[in-house]
């Protein structure tokens, strides 16, 4: 059911806090069992620290789901990985905090430390994308996506580095938010590459959306990243038709007939309402994924250190001959995926390579972004594919990792530059849907999702 | 043959601030029970983020005022990573590229100018406590704030070194910004040093070595001491110079006066270091960066500019005076009241001091009343030096009522009285007059003595000598 409707019922009450426990503990257990998208369900937790009088918050009683590389004290927090299976956080992430008083269903499986695009690198087993279950429900943010698909929960709060929250939207049918980089606190989130890093919000609708960035949006002073703004209520949805949309021009290789289609089928429609187009060609957006997987692993090789067993997590028993087989065993448990990718940062930051790799990144970096402010000059808005492909079959793409990467190619551009951007369903083909990205300038939720609202009603009402 | 010892100096200082270095937990940590003083920052818990401290960024710009840096608007933080288990994120938080101070320097007393590549925020690392078969970690340290203070290798001699340290250590001191307690490790070194041998008409330099973690002045100057005798007898054993990748680290050893291998770096160590992306780069207004310089309420230079030309203090009394913060300041408080400003240097130096130091008195709780009334009663000869001396360690140690002190033990003003004292004392004693007048001088303080004790110590003893001898000269005439 859609946050929308809980609240309302809840303030008709037409529904009890007890029932919707209820009524989402049983859906959450057969479809876990089903698909896998719970790493835990937290029943007990939740009925234990739930305040029942609490009627007050944004979110009171609304179950959510929460990716598992996002800490909620007292509960395990295992970000996916087997390294981290019996870690207990002793606190909560801002965001979790600013959830309230809503119901914790159950941790959102996803690729361990969000490192994958399919939730096949989980420690804990792949999920079934919903819609069809030999597919994959995208990544790394998958098992949220695919609970609140599902039905096993009304929303969602998932990580986005390069596409982690809109490419699993986009594969899983639903909406998938990535907030300005500095619009919500990143302090609590397991960090992958944090300079990319944002917490997302997955959810049925637009307006859900809307409704769930209303409490997690705002400045927090735990976060030095994190920007003051004035606040804002984003359910007021404006009046968008005198913006101007940008469509992004793209070489059709590797993108699917299905999409291709979906999207010329979108543009037709905006041309049809009236509303003023033009095509942007970017001249450097072509570099981001080479830029991306250079600057994301260097960051991951230094907040992956932390990961020593000697404090927390996997702890090596027996007797070492020194510090260094120590490690060697404690950090052998990652998962593959994580290894390559320490591997890749301690190699483009290393002395020699740096200025090749790493600096050169970089400053590839600060051309996107001056692009990308040129181009919103001339915009308020830029539409592409959320992801080239429909969801593909499980086990396909494990085996290569750079085709793997390819699927983050629309999404990955605007964490380089801390956009916000939004994943909505664009069409619906057989049983799966392709998905929409629309892109604003920073800070500017307010009209991203009033547009947003805008094409939802006029492609699916 | 010619050889010049070479030193370059790394001082971390650990800044005097409420709070650690990016984090709330309190910073003042020392014998408290291990681990109480963490939380999910300092800690490195998945998912934490650091916070910077304002107050470890405002004293790292005293530092650099005082040390005459430039103190930079832009100035970044960095990661450099290694792993090791006191280092809990497995990578350190410090300013590598773009410090907060650059380019400073330290006069020495002759003159020799000392400079100072840069001071650079970091912070401190766990503290390992090694036990045998296991080691055991304590995290009230990780996460304290760090100033790394890194002088150009320009000093050429242990001596230099220890006066650059010594500069270094009263500044910080003086400014606030670390009580620099080696003890508690607030101030520790890491000293560079190889030879320049100067030896049939070619230079040849020895490796250099970095001893690390000296915890004294006295570590300081031996280590190099020891160095150079090593690095000499080296030289001319094996005639091995510096290369590229034969700096080695070594370790002193306080017992033996040695100091010890512990590893060469085969080139050196690649830390990967890469801008914080939890931090963005600072970029200080002018505005602030002069508060921050302002909050140091007196400079070092002004206060001793003050001592040396407005009190005209002799040099060894103003060194002193500025090794304190507080000796300043009570010189200072007493200045106020008390216009004979070398008379005072002189009982401070002296008496207050000796006082102070063996009672473990705090200066600031003297009163600088007593003091003034004290050293007046001596300028006005109302009591003697040595009654004055007594006094005051009445006052200060006993709490003794000052004006009950100076009442009983003023000198008697009554010449009559006086007079009379000496007349009956010298006849009482003929004999002694006797000895006297055949020759033994000596004996002229028994005199004295009978007479201050009948006078109960409240006469000038110079006074009352002349009046004795003046007694003899007219006996001796009669």
């Amino acid at each position: 059911m859609k946050v929308s409707l809980l609240k309302e019922n809840l303030r008709s009450k037409k529904i009890s806090p007890k029932e919707i426990l209820e009524d989402y503990f049983k859906k959450a257990k057969d479809i876990n069992a089903d698909i896998n998208c719970f790493i835990k369900l937290e029943e007990e937790y939740t009925y234990s620290h739930l305040d029942f009088d609490n009627y007050e918050d944004n979110l009171s009683f609304i179950p959510g789901v929460i990716k598992d590389n996002i800490n909620i004290k007292n509960t395990i927090t295992t970000a996916g990985s087997q390294i981290l299976k019996n870690y207990k956080s002793p606190y909560s992430a801002t965001v979790v905090k600013k959830l309230g008083n809503f119901s914790l269903i159950g941790k959102g499986n996803m690729d361990a430390f969000a490192f994958g695009s399919s939730t096949e690198n989980s420690g804990y087993g792949p999920t079934l994308n919903p819609l069809d279950k030999n597919k994959v429900p995208g990544g790394s943010s998958g098992g949220v996506a695919a609970a609140v698909m599902a039905g096993a929960s009304a929303f969602g709060i998932g990580t986005d580095t390069g596409g982690s929250v809109r490419q699993p939207a986009s594969f899983c049918g639903i909406v998938g938010l990535k907030p300005t980089y500095g619009l919500c606190s990143r302090y609590g989130l397991i960090a992958m590459g944090s300079s990319f890093d944002v917490p997302g919000i997955l959810a049925e609708d637009v307006l859900d959306t809307a409704i769930v960035l209303n409490s997690i949006a705002g400045f927090d002073i735990k976060d030095s990243t994190s920007i003051k703004v004035k606040k804002e209520d984003y359910t007021k949805f404006k009046d968008v038709k005198n913006k101007k949309v940008g469509i992004l021009k793209f070489p059709k290789e590797g993108i699917s007939e299905d999409v291709l289609n979906a999207f010329d089928e979108t543009i037709d429609l905006l041309k049809k309402s009236n509303i003023d187009i033009v095509e942007i060609d970017m001249k450097y957006i072509s570099h981001s994924l080479a830029v991306y997987y250079i600057l994301v692993p260097s960051e991951i090789s230094a907040n992956m250190a932390r990961f020593d067993g000697i404090r927390f997590g996997y702890h090596p028993k027996g007797e070492f001959k020194d510090l260094l087989n120590f490690y060697k065993d404690a950090r052998s448990e990652f998962e593959d995926e994580v290894k390559r990718r320490i591997m890749i940062g301690a190699y483009t930051l290393s002395q020699g390579y740096y200025d090749a790799y790493y600096n050169k990144a970089l400053r590839v970096r600060n051309i996107i972004k001056q692009e990308f402010k040129d181009v919103f000059g001339k915009i308020d808005f830029l539409l592409s594919p959320t992801t080239p492909t429909l969801p593909f079959n499980i086990g396909e793409k494990t085996k290569d990792p750079l085709s793997m990467y390819l699927s983050d190619i629309f999404t990955v551009p605007v964490n380089l530059v801390g956009y916000p951007s939004i994943s909505i369903p664009n069409k619906k083909i057989g049983n799966l849907f392709s998905g929409l990205q629309i892109i604003s300038r920073p800070f500017e939720e307010s009209n991203l999702l009033s547009f947003s609202y805008f094409l939802e009603n006029k492609l699916w009402k | 043959m010619e050889i010049k010892t070479i030193v370059g100096l790394e001082i971390h200082v650990q800044l005097k601030t409420k709070t650690k270095m990016f984090c709330s937990c309190e910073a003042s940590y020392f014998e408290d029970k291990a681990n109480t003083h963490v939380c999910p920052v300092c800690l490195g818990l998945p998912g934490a983020l650091p916070v910077l401290n304002k107050e470890a960024l405002i004293k790292a710009i005293r530092v650099g005022k005082v040390l005459n840096f430039t103190i930079n608007n832009r100035s970044r933080f960095d990661r450099k990573n290694y792993m090791y288990p006191d280092l809990f994120k497995g990578y350190q938080i410090t300013q590598f590229e773009f410090p907060i101070d650059t380019d400073g320097f330290i006069d020495l007393d002759n003159n020799k100018r000392i400079n100072i590549f840069r001071a650079h925020l970091e912070e401190d690392t766990a503290k390992s406590l090694h036990h045998e078969g296991y080691t055991l970690l304590d995290g009230n340290k990780a996460g304290i704030p760090l100033l790394e203070i890194v002088s150009a290798p320009e000093m050429y001699s242990s001596k230099e070194a220890k006066e650059y340290a010594k500069k270094v250590y009263n500044l910080v001191r003086f400014v606030g910004a670390s009580d620099c307690d080696m003890e508690k490790g607030q101030m520790r070194f890491d000293v560079n040093v190889n030879l320049e041998i100067h030896k049939e008409g070619k230079i040849f330099k020895t490796p250099i070595v970095e001893i690390k973690n000296l915890n004294s002045f006295r570590s300081l100057e031996r280590s190099i001491e020891y160095e150079e005798k090593r690095q000499l007898e080296e030289f001319e054993k094996t005639g091995k110079v510096l290369d590229r990748g034969n700096k080695s680290t070594r370790g002193w050893n306080d017992n033996l006066s040695k100091t010890y291998f512990q590893r060469e770096k085969e080139e050196s160590d690649d830390y990967r270091y890469f801008p914080e992306p939890d931090i963005p780069p600072l970029n200080l207004s002018d505005g602030f960066i002069s508060k921050a310089i302002e909050s140091i309420d007196v400079l070092p230079q002004v206060a001793q500019k003050k001592l040396e030309e407005e009190y005209l203090l002799p040099h060894s009394i103003v060194i002193l005076i500025m090794e304190e913060r507080k000796y300043y300041d009570f010189f200072q408080r007493i200045t106020t009241l008390y216009k004979n400003y070398i008379n005072l240097a002189n009982w401070f130096s002296t008496d207050i001091l000796s006082l102070v130091n063996q009672y473990n008195i705090n200066l600031s709780d003297i009163s600088t009343d007593e003091i003034v009334k004290i050293l007046t009663a001596v300028d006005k000869k109302e009591i003697t030096v040595s009654t004055g001396k007594q006094i005051l360690k009445s006052v200060l140690i006993d709490k003794d009522d000052i004006d009950i002190l100076l009442e009983k033990n003023s000198l008697i003003s009554d010449q009559g009285k006086l007079d009379e004292t000496v007349k009956e004392v010298l006849d009482k004693n003929p004999d002694i007059i006797e000895k006297y007048l055949s020759g033994k001088e000596s004996i002229l303080s028994f005199l004295i003595g009978e007479v201050m004790k009948i006078l109960k110590g409240r006469a000038n003893p110079l006074e009352v000598k002349n009046k004795i001898l003046d007694g003899i000269s007219k006996i001796k005439s009669n």
